[in-house]
């Protein structure tokens, strides 16, 4: 009996050291500082998931890198939520997918894009050639094609 | 019969005819009621934008006439919030697709100049007959584009101009829709393209010279495809570069290979720089199992990968885990001095100690950066200028980008408020307060 009550105890105080010990994320002071809060990643997450959901991992992270470059970019809003409900900067956000569920691989690729991963080389635009409806985000110049998503600056 | 089915179905057949009338009307109300409520988000958008641009013109009109420390500070710190408010206005309104990006990055670049010198000691530092002459310049422009959205307020107001057409017009691009103001922000933008670039000060500058310059520091061969796959397997540690596939990416600021290398366990894709063959970052796809590894093995293992690279002599700085990737941050360290723009990423998979992902764009691109001068300070004089409240755990030299954009030596002091951890850079010449940092913890796992 008392072993069972042992038990818990010990996972509970385990559970807070794993807690205190890791996560600790800092910037380093080369770059701005990227501290992110828990909901500004829940958000990044479900615009991946609802952008990019049928894309190879590395286009998902670089869709999330896309939306970290806005942030840095002068002619984007300075918050998550700016950039991504900005209007008509994303499909997704205008046709309500942002509001699905993301699974645990979207999630993955903004984290691997907050570490600071960018397969775009600094990309801020992206579209697909397929179903692109604007002209002039051909004019952009473009960098390089990840899955069916062509990256651009 | 038949009129006996008729009788029965023509009063059936009216009812259901008027219930649609009647569900179509309030359906029709509804979807109405919804598109004038987004219609009146962007007018308010719209106007608040000319508003802003309104305050920010009396603003910077006012502050030329300015002669005290404390006057300047005031007038200067409004300009700054008043290019937020407009930049603010402007992300809300359907531009993502019009070029209005000159005129966005004028005001972005007004905010970091006000502010640089609305925040400046003035009493010590007031401002330059230089900096008096780019702000009257900056203000005639400013004049400009807020009497150009003047006339297009007027014409919105005149024409009853409704922005839910603009973006139905953006996304058609029908060339028969009214563009007026389309054209009018085209024409503001034209505008400001024709601009002579201002003098931003120090500030600006060093950060548009830096962005410039970062990538033409990159030194040794032009690589071939070949080579580029034959490093990405060094990298990995792998015997052969077959089932590499390669592609260049010629445009961007600077030339890449692409290389990707199909496994069992999923793909793993890099990028190599096409002079001097660096690897900019690295992604293994796999899912990675159970956890197996505690830290300290994890961490001797990048250590070993680092090593086996020829990058040596890297500190840990931070750490995150998620899902059972170690990401370990580390940055160069020369004689005793944290080298903080030679960063790089290695993500360790704690089921079996592989390195799954690595990126070293910054460690690449900033491998020219050496440690000039010599402190003048001592470790003790330069910890008197931490505040008194923080609670100091560890210190060292590092070499940092100060606030201004130049490189900066200093003294870092690691140190703890009420559980809060912070990262405090003195400079070690002159003890100014170069940047501080607050640690956020971001609980990845409950994301």
């Amino acid at each position: 009996m008392k072993k069972l009550v042992f038990l818990p105890l010990l996972f509970i105080i385990g559970v807070f050291l794993m807690v205190g010990s890791q996560s600790t994320y800092a910037g380093n002071a080369g770059k701005s500082s990227s501290g992110f809060s828990q909901n500004d990643i829940r958000l990044i997450a479900n615009a991946v998931f609802g952008e990019s959901r049928g894309e190879p991992y590395v286009g998902q992270i670089a869709v999330a890198a896309v939306i970290l470059n806005r942030l840095e970019d002068k002619r984007f809003p300075n918050t998550v939520s700016g950039v991504i409900f900005q209007p008509g900067a994303f499909t997704a956000v205008a046709d309500g997918q942002i509001y699905l569920t993301p699974n645990a691989k979207a999630k993955k690729a903004v984290m691997d894009a907050i570490d600071g991963t960018d397969p775009t080389g600094g990309c801020s635009y992206y579209f697909n050639p397929q179903t692109a409806t604007s002209k002039w985000i051909w004019s952009r110049p473009q960098v390089k094609k990840i899955g069916k998503h062509i990256f651009c600056r | 019969m038949y009129r006996k089915i008729s009788a029965f179905l023509f009063p059936v057949t009216l009812l259901a005819l008027v219930a649609t009338g009647i569900w179509g009307y309030y359906e029709s109300q509804d979807k109405d009621s919804i598109l004038i409520k987004a219609e009146n988000q962007y007018q308010r958008a719209f106007h608040e934008l000319n508003d802003h641009m309104d305050q920010l013109d009396a603003e910077m009109g006012k502050s030329l006439a300015i002669n005290s420390a404390k006057q300047t500070t005031t007038s200067m710190t409004n300009v700054w919030r008043l290019t937020y408010a407009a930049q603010n206005d402007i992300g809300q309104l359907p531009m993502t697709l019009m070029p209005f990006h000159k005129a966005e990055e004028f005001l972005s670049d007004l905010g970091t100049f006000s502010y640089k010198i609305g925040v400046r000691d003035l009493h010590v530092n007031p401002m330059s007959a230089n900096e008096w002459k780019s702000l009257q310049s900056l203000y005639n422009h400013q004049k400009e584009i807020r009497s150009n959205l003047h006339q297009l307020q007027s014409k919105v107001l005149d024409k009853n101009l409704r922005w839910m057409d603009v973006e139905l017009a953006l996304a058609s691009e029908d060339k028969k829709m009214d563009n007026t103001i389309i054209d009018g922000f085209h024409k503001v933008n034209k505008m400001v393209e024709q601009y002579p670039e201002a003098d931003w000060g120090p500030t600006v500058n060093n950060l548009k010279v830096r962005q410039k310059e970062k990538y033409s520091h990159l030194k040794g061969k032009t690589i071939t495809p070949e080579e580029a796959k034959r490093e990405v397997s060094r990298l990995l540690n792998r015997p052969t570069t077959k089932n590499m596939s390669v592609v260049l990416n010629k445009k961007g600021d600077y030339q890449t290979y692409s290389v990707r290398y199909p496994l069992k366990s999923g793909d793993v894709y890099t990028d190599v720089t096409r002079i001097g063959g660096k690897v900019v970052w690295m992604i293994d796809e796999r899912a990675v199992g159970k956890r197996k590894l505690n830290y300290e093995q994890a961490e001797a293992g990048a250590r070993r990968f680092l090593t086996r690279l020829g990058y040596p002599n890297m500190s840990v700085i931070s750490y995150n885990q998620t899902d059972n990737v170690l990401s370990l941050n580390y940055v160069h360290r020369e004689d005793e001095v944290l080298v903080y723009p030679q960063a790089l990423t290695v993500k360790v998979a704690l089921d079996n100690g592989n390195i799954v992902g690595m990126h070293a764009a910054e460690y690449v691109f900033n491998f020219h950066e050496t440690v000039k001068g010599k402190p003048k300070l001592s470790q003790a004089a330069a910890q008197k200028f931490v505040s008194p409240r923080l609670k100091i755990q560890k210190g060292n030299l590092a070499y940092i980008y100060g606030e201004d954009g130049n490189e900066a030596l200093c003294y870092e002091f690691l140190g703890t408020i009420n559980k809060e951890q912070y990262r405090v850079f003195i400079n070690a010449q002159n003890g100014n307060e170069e940047f501080i940092e607050k640690i956020t913890k971001a609980d990845i796992s409950q994301v």
